[in-house]
C-alpha cells in the first residue's frame, strides 16, 4: 500500500560500468589471437520494480543512493544483486530487493544474448506520494430551506459509505481517479445516484441539494423532485456581506403576506419604505443604485407600485439573496447594493401547480415535465385590491397610500441536454399602474396622478458543468421597459415618459484551476436604448436632495422635451480565490473592466431653426475588487471586502432642459469588514462594518443662473458609514426559524464642492427587525414580526408667506434635512393553517399588519396655510386574509 | 371565505383612510391681510411704468390702510434647486433688502419701472453672464407661456408675493410661428367681476360697495352666491372695440391703434406649446377666491377651468353668521395669465 501512495519511486539506473560477464574472467588476447568479444548491445530495462521506500526513512524524509552491481543472464533476468555502495541496510535490503525482480531485454555481445554485470544507481527520494486517488468532498443540502441534512448515507461505489454529519457534510480521502458513481440515500429519500469525475490528487467539492418530501400532515406540493442535484461545482467564496433566504423560509415571515421575495425588507442593511413606496434603499444608496436580478436576467424594480407584492409568483422563486455592497467583481453599473432572485426550475417528475386568493390578488402556477428531457413552468397574477377599493365610496384614504393595479407572469421551458447540462427559455411580464384623483371644485387645487410601469424580459439560459466540476453559464436577454407618470397637481400638469429596449448578455465560466484555487470568468454587457418624453415642471417630480414639503404644488414653470439615449456597456471579468492553510484564509481579488458608451440625440435644447447637435461620452475604467476571509475557528470567520464600484446615469436625467445630455459615470467605494459566528448548523450570528462613499453624483445645479443644458450636474458627493447585526436561527428540522436584524448608519450628501453635508433623503438612522414563526404540528402554523426604524428626515419650514399670484400660502425653509419623521414602531403576526386534501394541500393564512392598530407617522402634512401641522399616519390595523391550494 | 374577506377589506379601507383633516378656513378674515396684488397695465414690457395695487382686507374694526406696506422688486433668479415660485432670498431678506431688491415705496398702491433687463433675468432671454461665465439657462415659461417679475410686499406683519406679467415675446418656435406670435399676440387685460349676486332663493344682485350693505340675507341662511364676468370672443371681431388675440393695428386698426382695451373675462390668447413648438390659441381660465368676515363658504375658491371658459360665472354657498350685523366680502378674480381684479362687498345678516 505505501508503494501504491508513493508518487513514483524516483529510481535512476546508470550503467557506469558494462561488462560482459564471461568476458571478465577471460585474459586479454595475444596478437593474432581472435578478437576479443564485443558488447554489440546494452541490457534495456524493461520491467522496473519499485523500491519499497522503508517507512522509517520516509517519515524522516531521508535520500539514499545505493549502487549496486547487477548480474543479468542471457535471459534478461537478475541473477545477483550486490551493493556496492550501500545506504544503510533498509536502503540497501529494499533497493536489493527491488533490483533483483527488474527484467531486461537480454544484452548482446558479438551480436548474441549474453550475460553481463552492470552497475545500477538506486536512488530513494522522500517525494510526496504518487496520487492516484482524488478526493470527494461535499454537503447535502435541503434544496427548499438550504440548511444542511444530516444523516444523509453517501455511498462511492468500490470506495466506501459515510453518513453526513450534523452539518450535511462527508468527505472521501481515497476516490479512485476516473468516474465515481456517488448514491445518496436516507430512509425517508428515494436513493439518488449520480456520477462524478475525479482528478488524482485533486478534492471535488461538491454541493447536492435535495428536495425533502412534505412533512405529515402536508401535502405533496411544489415540484417535487424529491432529489435533485442542483449544483456541483468547485467552491466559490460567497459574497462577504449577504444575506440568504430559502423560500420555504420566507414564505411563512409574517407581515409578508406569504410572498417570497418579501422577506428582503426584513434583512439586514435595508432600510424601511415609507408605506406604499416599495423602494429598496440599502447601506443609505438610493433606490435605483441597488440593481435586481432575476437569475441572469436585470429587471427594473423588486416589488409592484406600493410594495405590496414582489414581481415574481412564488413559485418560482427558490431563493433571494441580498448583498448590500461589497460584491465581486460579476457585477457591476450600481453604487448600491445587489438583489439575486435565484429561480426553481421546472418540475421534471410529475405536474405541479397552485392557486393563491387574498384580499391583494390572485394567482396561479403551475409546472410539468413533458416528456424525458423537456419540462415548463407557467404562473400569473393579478391584483384586485383596487378594484375593490373603486367600490367604496370614501376615496380619501387614497390621496396618500394609493392602492395599486398590478399583475405579473412568467414562463420557462426547459430541455435537459445531458445529465448535467440543459437549455432553457422564457420571459416574465410586469404591469403596474396607481392611479389617484382628487377633485375639487377649484382648478387649482385638483390633483390627478397615474404612474405607469411595464416591462417583458425574454431570455435564454444555458448551463453546463463539465467534467472537472467547472460551470459553463450563458444568458443572452432581451427587455423592454416602458414607464411613465401623468399628473397636475394645482393647475401644473406633468408629464414623463420613457421607453426602453433592453439587450444584455451573461456568460460565465467558474471552476477549479487547482486544489485551493477555484476562479470566475465572464462578461457582463447590457444595453440600454432609450426614448423618453416629458413636459411639465422641472421640479416635478422632486428628485432626492429636492426641499421638497409634502402636498406643496410644483412651480408652475414649464417646459417639454423628447430625447434619445444609449448607454451602453460590456464589462468582462475575473475573479479568483486562492485558499490558504487548508481554506482558513481565503482571498478573492477580482477585476471588472467596464467600458461605457453614452449617447444622447441632444447636447442643447432643441432649437427648431437649427439641427439638433448629439452627445457622447465613451469612458473605460478598471474596478478592482478584493475580498478576504479568514477562518479563526470552525465556527468564527473575519472577513473583510473592498471594492470600486460605477454607475451610469438614468436615461430620465439626459434631457438637454431636464438634465444634462453630458453626465457621465458616478463612482463609489465599498469598505466592509465584519465576523460571522456559527453556533450551531442553524444558529448563526453575524456583524459588519460598513463604509461607502461616492463621487460624481448627479445633483440639481444649484446655481441661479445655470448654463443651457446643466439642469443637472454631476459634482455630488455621497457616504455612508454604519454596521449590522444578525442573528439569525434558519429553519431547520426544528419548528421555529427566525431572526434579528439591526442596522444603525448615516448616510449624508454633498450636492456640490461648496455645499455642505447633509444627511440624505433616504437616512434611516436605527433599523430593528425582529421575527419569528413557530410550527406548531397539525399544520397551525403562528408567527410575529416587530420592526422599529427611525423615520426619514424632512426639511422644517422657516417662514411663511402669500403668494398672491396664485392664492396660496408658501414656505421658506429651513435647514435641509434637520427634521425627522417620528419613530416607526409596528408588530404584525401571522397564523397559517394547512390541510391536507387527497394528493393536495390548502392552506389558508391571516396575516394581520400592525396588530396593536398603532398610528405610525409615515409624512408631514401642513394645513394649506402651513399654521399647524399633522401626520399622516400609515397603515393601521390591516388583516388579510388568504388561501393557497397547492398539488 | 367571502364574509371575512370582506371584513378584512372593509377594515383596510377605513384604517387607510389616514390623511389627517387640515383644511383650514381660509377665506375667513380675522386680521388684515393682503388678499390680492394687481399690477396695471396686467402685462408690461420692460423699461415701462406699471402700478401696483394691494387689496387688504380686515375684520371690522380694523385698519386695512395698507400704509405699511413696503414693495419691491425682486431682481434675484430663482435656483433649480427651489421647488417654490420665487428665489428664496426674495422673501428671506425682504427685511434687510440689498441689491437683489429694487425698492417701490410703501403704501397699498405704488408705481414702478419694469427693470429692462427683466425678460433676461425672468424671461426667455439668455440672462447676463456671470463674470467669467457664459450666458445661462433661460427661465421656462409659466403654463399660459408668461415671464413674471417677481414683486414682494410687506410690513412687520408678514410679506406676500406678486408678479408683473412681462412682455418679452416668444422663443423656441421656428422663425414663422414666432412671426405670428408677435402679430397676434396682445398682452393681457386684468379681468373684472361684474356682478356678484345670490341666486338662493329670488336672484339678486348684491350691489358692490362697502360703504352701505348691497344686500340682505337671514342669519345663519345658506346661501349661493355668483360671480360674473364679461363674455369674451371666441374670435376675433373687429370694431367691438375689443383688441383681441389675432388683432393688430393692420389688421383692425379701430380696436387696437390707440391704448388697445383687451376682454375682461376669459381671453383668447397664442400661446407657444413647448412640446410642438408651434404657436397656438388658448382660453383663460377664470378663478374666483371668496372672502368674508363672517360665514363660512363652502369653497374658498371657485371658478372656471380652460377646457370650461365659455362660462362667464362661477357659484359658491356661503353660510351667513348666525349672529345679527354686518359682514364684508370680498371676491377676487384671476385669470390664467396673472391678470386681478376685485370686488368688495357689504352684506346685512338681519
Amino acid at each position: 500500500m505505501l508503494g501504491a501512495r508513493l508518487r513514483r519511486a524516483f529510481a535512476l539506473a546508470v550503467a557506469t560500468t558494462l561488462v560482459p560477464s564471461g568476458a571478465r574472467a577471460q585474459p586479454a588476447p595475444a596478437r593474432g589471437e581472435a578478437p576479443k568479444p564485443r558488447l554489440t548491445k546494452p541490457p534495456e530495462l524493461v520491467d522496473f520494480v519499485e523500491a519499497v521506500y522503508p517507512e522509517d526513512e520516509l517519515r524522516e524524509g531521508r535520500a539514499a543512493t545505493v549502487v549496486l552491481e547487477l548480474a543479468i543472464s542471457a535471459a534478461g533476468a537478475v541473477e545477483a544483486a550486490v551493493v556496492v555502495k550501500g545506504a544503510g541496510a533498509a536502503f540497501d535490503a529494499a533497493a536489493v530487493d527491488a533490483a533483483r525482480r527488474f527484467t531486461f531485454r537480454p544484452a548482446e555481445v558479438d551480436h548474441k544474448p549474453a550475460p553481463v554485470k552492470i552497475t545500477y544507481r538506486y536512488v530513494f527520494t522522500p517525494k510526496a506520494a504518487v496520487e492516484t486517488t482524488g478526493k470527494l468532498r461535499g454537503v447535502v443540502l435541503d434544496k427548499a430551506s438550504g440548511r444542511p441534512l444530516a444523516g444523509v448515507a453517501v455511498e462511492v461505489d468500490g470506495v466506501g459509505r459515510v453518513v453526513t454529519n450534523a452539518e450535511g457534510e462527508f468527505a472521501f480521502d481515497d476516490v479512485p481517479v476516473g468516474e465515481a458513481k456517488v448514491t445518496l440515500s436516507r430512509s425517508d429519500l428515494t436513493p439518488l445516484r449520480t456520477q462524478e469525475t475525479v482528478e488524482a490528487g485533486r478534492t471535488l467539492e461538491a454541493r447536492y441539494s435535495v428536495e425533502l418530501p412534505a412533512p405529515e400532515g402536508a401535502a405533496d406540493d411544489e415540484d417535487k423532485d424529491d432529489f435533485e442535484v442542483v449544483v456541483l461545482a468547485p467552491k466559490l467564496v460567497k459574497q462577504t456581506v449577504s444575506t440568504e433566504v430559502g423560500a420555504e423560509e420566507a414564505r411563512r415571515v409574517p407581515g409578508t403576506q406569504g410572498d417570497v421575495l418579501k422577506v428582503v425588507e426584513n434583512l439586514p442593511g435595508v432600510a424601511r419604505a415609507s408605506a406604499g413606496s416599495g423602494q429598496l434603499v440599502v447601506w443609505g444608496a438610493a433606490p435605483q443604485d441597488t440593481r435586481t436580478y432575476v437569475g441572469a436576467v436585470r429587471v427594473p424594480m423588486l416589488y409592484h407600485f406600493g410594495g405590496l407584492r414582489s414581481v415574481v409568483h412564488n413559485d418560482r422563486v427558490a431563493s433571494v439573496e441580498l448583498v448590500p455592497g461589497g460584491y465581486g467583481a460579476a457585477y457591476g453599473r450600481g453604487l448600491g447594493g445587489l438583489v439575486r432572485v435565484t429561480t426553481r426550475e421546472p418540475a421534471r417528475d410529475r405536474l405541479h401547480g397552485s392557486a393563491q386568493l387574498d384580499l391583494l390578488d390572485a394567482s396561479a402556477a403551475v409546472t410539468a415535465p413533458i416528456g424525458e428531457r423537456l419540462s415548463f413552468a407557467i404562473s400569473a397574477r393579478r391584483s384586485h385590491v383596487a378594484d375593490a377599493a373603486r367600490l367604496l365610496e370614501d376615496q380619501s384614504f387614497q390621496a396618500f397610500f394609493t392602492l395599486p393595479e398590478y399583475h405579473d407572469g412568467q414562463a420557462r421551458l426547459r430541455y435537459q441536454l445531458a445529465p448535467n447540462e440543459w437549455v432553457e427559455v422564457g420571459g416574465m411580464l410586469s404591469g403596474d399602474r396607481q392611479s389617484r384623483t382628487q377633485p375639487s371644485n377649484d382648478p387649482a387645487n385638483r390633483v390627478s396622478e397615474t404612474r405607469t410601469l411595464r416591462f417583458e424580459r425574454y431570455d435564454v439560459a444555458y448551463h453546463k458543468q463539465l467534467a472537472d466540476g467547472a460551470e459553463v453559464d450563458v444568458a443572452p436577454w432581451y427587455g423592454h421597459d416602458v414607464g411613465g407618470r401623468a399628473g397636475d397637481f394645482g393647475g401644473v400638469p406633468t408629464s414623463v415618459e420613457t421607453e426602453s429596449h433592453l439587450v444584455g448578455l451573461r456568460a460565465e465560466w467558474r471552476g477549479r484551476l487547482a486544489e485551493a484555487w477555484t476562479a470566475r470568468a465572464g462578461l457582463d454587457l447590457e444595453l440600454v436604448q432609450s426614448e423618453s418624453n416629458r413636459s411639465g415642471s422641472i421640479t416635478s417630480p422632486p428628485r432626492e436632495g429636492d426641499a421638497y414639503v409634502f402636498g406643496r404644488a410644483p412651480a408652475d414653470q414649464v417646459s417639454a422635451d423628447v430625447w434619445k439615449s444609449v448607454i451602453a456597456s460590456a464589462a468582462p471579468y475575473a475573479e479568483t480565490s486562492w485558499g490558504l492553510f487548508r481554506d482558513r484564509v481565503v482571498l478573492t481579488p477580482g477585476v471588472r473592466l467596464e467600458p461605457y458608451f453614452i449617447s444622447v440625440d441632444r447636447r442643447k435644447p432643441h432649437d427648431p431653426n437649427a439641427p439638433d447637435l448629439g452627445a457622447y461620452l465613451s469612458d473605460v475604467a478598471i474596478q478592482p475588487r478584493f475580498a478576504a476571509r479568514w477562518a479563526s475557528s470552525e465556527r468564527l470567520t473575519y472577513k473583510a471586502a473592498v471594492g470600486l464600484y460605477r454607475q451610469p446615469p438614468l436615461p430620465d436625467d439626459l434631457s438637454a432642459i431636464f438634465g444634462n445630455p453630458a453626465l457621465g459615470i458616478s463612482t463609489g467605494t465599498h469598505y466592509v469588514g465584519g465576523a460571522e459566528l456559527r453556533a450551531t448548523s442553524d444558529l448563526a450570528m453575524e456583524t459588519n462594518v460598513f463604509h461607502t462613499t461616492s463621487d460624481e453624483l448627479v445633483a440639481r445645479n444649484p446655481s441661479s443662473s445655470p448654463r443651457v443644458g446643466e439642469a443637472l450636474l454631476q459634482q455630488g458627493e455621497g457616504r455612508s458609514v454604519g454596521a449590522q447585526f444578525l442573528l439569525r436561527r434558519e429553519k431547520g428540522a426544528g419548528r421555529f426559524f427566525g431572526w434579528i436584524a439591526y442596522t444603525i448608519l448615516r448616510s449624508e450628501r454633498k450636492d456640490s464642492p461648496g455645499a455642505r453635508w447633509r444627511l440624505f433623503d433616504y437616512d434611516q438612522t436605527h433599523v430593528l427587525t425582529a421575527l419569528a414563526s413557530y410550527d406548531l404540528g397539525a399544520g397551525f402554523e403562528v408567527g410575529a414580526r416587530a420592526r422599529v426604524a427611525s423615520g426619514y428626515p424632512r426639511t422644517p419650514l422657516q417662514y411663511i408667506y402669500f403668494d398672491a399670484r396664485s392664492n396660496r400660502y408658501e414656505p421658506t425653509l429651513g435647514v435641509y434635512n434637520t427634521d425627522r419623521i417620528p419613530v416607526f414602531l409596528q408588530l404584525d403576526v401571522r397564523v397559517a393553517k394547512r390541510v391536507k386534501l387527497s394528493g393536495s394541500e390548502l392552506e389558508v393564512y391571516l396575516d394581520v399588519q400592525n396588530v396593536t392598530n398603532r398610528g405610525n407617522p409615515e409624512e408631514i402634512a401642513y394645513a394649506p396655510d402651513y399654521s399647524h401641522r399633522r401626520y399622516i399616519l400609515g397603515l393601521p390595523i390591516l388583516p388579510i386574509l388568504g388561501a393557497r391550494w397547492s398539488f | 371565505m367571502k364574509r371575512p374577506l370582506s371584513l378584512s377589506f372593509a377594515a383596510a379601507a377605513c384604517a387607510l383612510a389616514c390623511v389627517p383633516k387640515l383644511a383650514d378656513d381660509q377665506a375667513r378674515i380675522a386680521a388684515p391681510r393682503v388678499l390680492a396684488v394687481r399690477a396695471s397695465p396686467a402685462e408690461a414690457k420692460p423699461g415701462l411704468p406699471v402700478t401696483l395695487t394691494a387689496l387688504i382686507a380686515a375684520p371690522a374694526g380694523a385698519s386695512a390702510t395698507g400704509d405699511g406696506l413696503e414693495w419691491a422688486m425682486c431682481l434675484a433668479r430663482k435656483p433649480l434647486t427651489e421647488l417654490g415660485p420665487v428665489a428664496q432670498e426674495c422673501v428671506d431678506r425682504f427685511g434687510e433688502g440689498g441689491e437683489d431688491f429694487l425698492r417701490l415705496g410703501r403704501g397699498a398702491s405704488v408705481t414702478g419701472t419694469v427693470p429692462a433687463d427683466a425678460c433676461r433675468r425672468f424671461g426667455p432671454l439668455a440672462p447676463p453672464a456671470t463674470a467669467g461665465g457664459v450666458a445661462g439657462r433661460p427661465v421656462d415659461p409659466d403654463l399660459s407661456g408668461g415671464y413674471h417679475q417677481p414683486i414682494v410686499l410687506g410690513s412687520e406683519a408678514g410679506a406676500a408675493l406678486a408678479s408683473v406679467r412681462l412682455a418679452c415675446g416668444v422663443i423656441g418656435v421656428p422663425n414663422a410661428e414666432s412671426v405670428r406670435y408677435g402679430q397676434g399676440y396682445r398682452p393681457n387685460e386684468n379681468p373684472e367681476i361684474d356682478r356678484v349676486e345670490i341666486v338662493s332663493g329670488e336672484a339678486r344682485v348684491i350691489e358692490p360697495g362697502v360703504e352701505a350693505p348691497g344686500a340682505s340675507v337671514a342669519p345663519g341662511s345658506r346661501v349661493e352666491l355668483r360671480a360674473s364676468w364679461a363674455a369674451c370672443p371666441r374670435e376675433p371681431v373687429c370694431g367691438d372695440g375689443l383688441c383681441t388675440a389675432g388683432e393688430n393695428q393692420s389688421s383692425c386698426a379701430d380696436d387696437c391703434r390707440d391704448e388697445p382695451r383687451g376682454c375682461t373675462g376669459a381671453e383668447t390668447y397664442l400661446w407657444a406649446n413647448p412640446e410642438t413648438r408651434t404657436v397656438q390659441e388658448r382660453r383663460e381660465g377664470v378663478r374666483v377666491a371668496w372672502f368674508s368676515t363672517g360665514g363660512v363658504f363652502a369653497e374658498d375658491q371657485t371658478g372656471r377651468s380652460e377646457q370650461d371658459a365659455d362660462g362667464t360665472d362661477t357659484s359658491n354657498v356661503w353660510t351667513a353668521p348666525s349672529e345679527r350685523g354686518p359682514v364684508r366680502l370680498w371676491t377676487v378674480i384671476r385669470d390664467d395669465r396673472g391678470g386681478v381684479g376685485w370686488r368688495e362687498l357689504a352684506v346685512a345678516v338681519e
